[in-house]
């Protein structure tokens, strides 16, 4: 882990992470998790940033160039916490002793109002090809064999009332 | 796979379907009727017999000798999909694991669950699982003059163009959980035939007494809308990661709950100009 002054310094993940560049928002899957993620202009500024060389001041100023808007650290730190709960970032930055827990209404709130969008990750998690597919019908399940793959083994398969899982080929036994 | 080789086949076909190669055989040949019915929209045969995916049906019924009813069987490859006394639910397992597999493994088109109509030349998609409502929107659509591009499927290619995938609806009646299939022209429509540009996504599902008011997503959130239902999403990621963006580049995408299908029909076509 590389440190400045015993800080480390933040590192964007690259292993296993398929990106894909639209105008104004970088889409990210993680191939790991099968997650996939959307990040504004913003929170993609600062994860390409993230090269581990860059201090959080650095990534600010390199913001504040890239956007030609003043821009608080504050914000940098919001985008890094929201890039470590995607799992984002191979290294994460050390936080300063007395830095609260950062949240786009509490900057707003704050008073921390920039001519720059907030950082926003949004996350999904991807279906299986089962689970993006129609379930079976009752019958169909009920029609399997107790040996079968997904078969109930002798125990009725779930009621209409919505809890046969849309699992492809599997019932959820009751 | 060898005891199941050994079988004596009546029957089958081998065929082609979104770039695959796709075999069924049959050990009662008066079955194979059934089994084309039960085909993917736009499949074709194909000019060799060898295939990269193979279904075996053997066929049950009465016994020769006794009144044993014989089992119906489908295998994929050497796993059994499914056993039944009931012929008909064999082949609704045939019919659902073959549409999974073309999905999952199409080559050069994205599949998402997702119902699809067309509306002045242009396409409304409505990503959702199943029970969330979509045909009961699409079948709606229909009535008030869209045309029918599917209620499974959106199919999209390379350029971000949606494909039909007409195969008949899948209609629900109230409080029941199974499907009834209706030819579009039950309802009075017509079916589509040409590839449309996406100009609306919407990602909805029903909720009682719910007022449809939906907000607008950006097109990064709109490609996840879209691989969130994405049956390909992990298997072809990057297909699905080139695909998408091109499909809503130019599309609103509009997400929210709704009421009843009948009000908010007009409101969805209003938005298509």
């Amino acid at each position: 882990m590389k440190q400045l002054n015993g800080q480390s310094l933040p590192k964007a993940r690259k292993n296993d992470l398929v990106t894909r560049q639209i105008p104004g928002e970088l889409l990210v899957y993680d191939l790991k998790r099968h997650k996939a993620y959307c990040l504004n202009d913003t929170a993609a500024a600062v994860w390409k940033g993230c090269d581990g060389k860059r201090t959080v001041s650095e990534l600010a100023f390199k913001l504040q160039q890239d956007q030609k808007s003043p821009v608080d650290e504050k914000i940098v730190w919001l985008a890094l916490d929201q890039l470590e709960k995607s799992y984002l970032l191979q290294t994460k930055a050390a936080r300063p002793i007395g830095l609260p827990a950062l949240s786009r209404r509490g900057l707003i709130r704050a008073g921390i109002i920039t001519a720059i969008a907030l950082p926003l990750v949004t996350m999904i998690t991807t279906p299986t090809a089962a689970q993006a597919g129609s379930p079976i019908t009752l019958n169909t399940c009920t029609g399997r064999h107790n040996n079968d793959p997904g078969g109930c083994g002798g125990n009725p398969c779930s009621d209409a009332a919505g809890n046969c899982t849309p699992n492809g080929n599997s019932c959820k036994c009751q | 796979m060898q005891k199941i080789d050994r079988l004596g086949w009546a029957g089958g076909i081998a065929f082609r379907s979104y770039g695959l190669r796709i075999g069924v055989r049959v050990s009662d040949a008066s079955a194979m009727e059934t089994v084309l019915e039960r085909l993917p929209p736009g499949w074709k045969y194909a000019s060799s017999p060898i295939v990269d995916y193979l279904y075996s049906m053997i066929i049950g019924g009465p016994a020769a000798r006794s009144n044993i009813q014989r089992f119906n069987l489908l295998y994929y490859d050497a796993g059994r999909l499914a056993r039944s006394k009931d012929k008909e639910l064999v082949l609704k397992a045939f019919e659902s694991d073959l549409q999974l597999l073309v999905a999952d493994n199409a080559r050069r088109r994205v599949f998402v669950h997702a119902g699809v109509v067309g509306w002045k030349n242009q396409a409304i998609v409505i990503p959702g699982m199943s029970m969330s409502g979509k045909t009961t929107l699409v079948s709606k659509l229909v009535q008030a003059g869209a045309r029918y591009y599917s209620d499974e499927y959106a199919v999209i290619d390379e350029r971000g163009l949606v494909h039909p995938f007409p195969r008949p609806l899948g209609i629900r009646r109230p409080k029941e959980f199974e499907t009834s299939r209706v030819d579009v022209s039950a309802l009075g429509g017509t079916a589509g035939s040409r590839p449309l540009p996406v100009r609306l996504v919407i990602s909805t599902s029903y909720k009682e007494g719910a007022r449809w008011r939906p907000r607008q997503l950006t097109p990064g959130r709109g490609v996840l809308e879209l691989l969130a239902n994405t049956v390909s999403a992990r298997s072809q990621t990057k297909l699905a990661l080139a695909t998408l963006p091109k499909a809503v580049r130019s599309a609103e995408v509009l997400k929210g709950v709704r009421g009843e299908a009948d009000e908010v029909v007009e409101r969805i076509l209003e938005k298509v100009t």
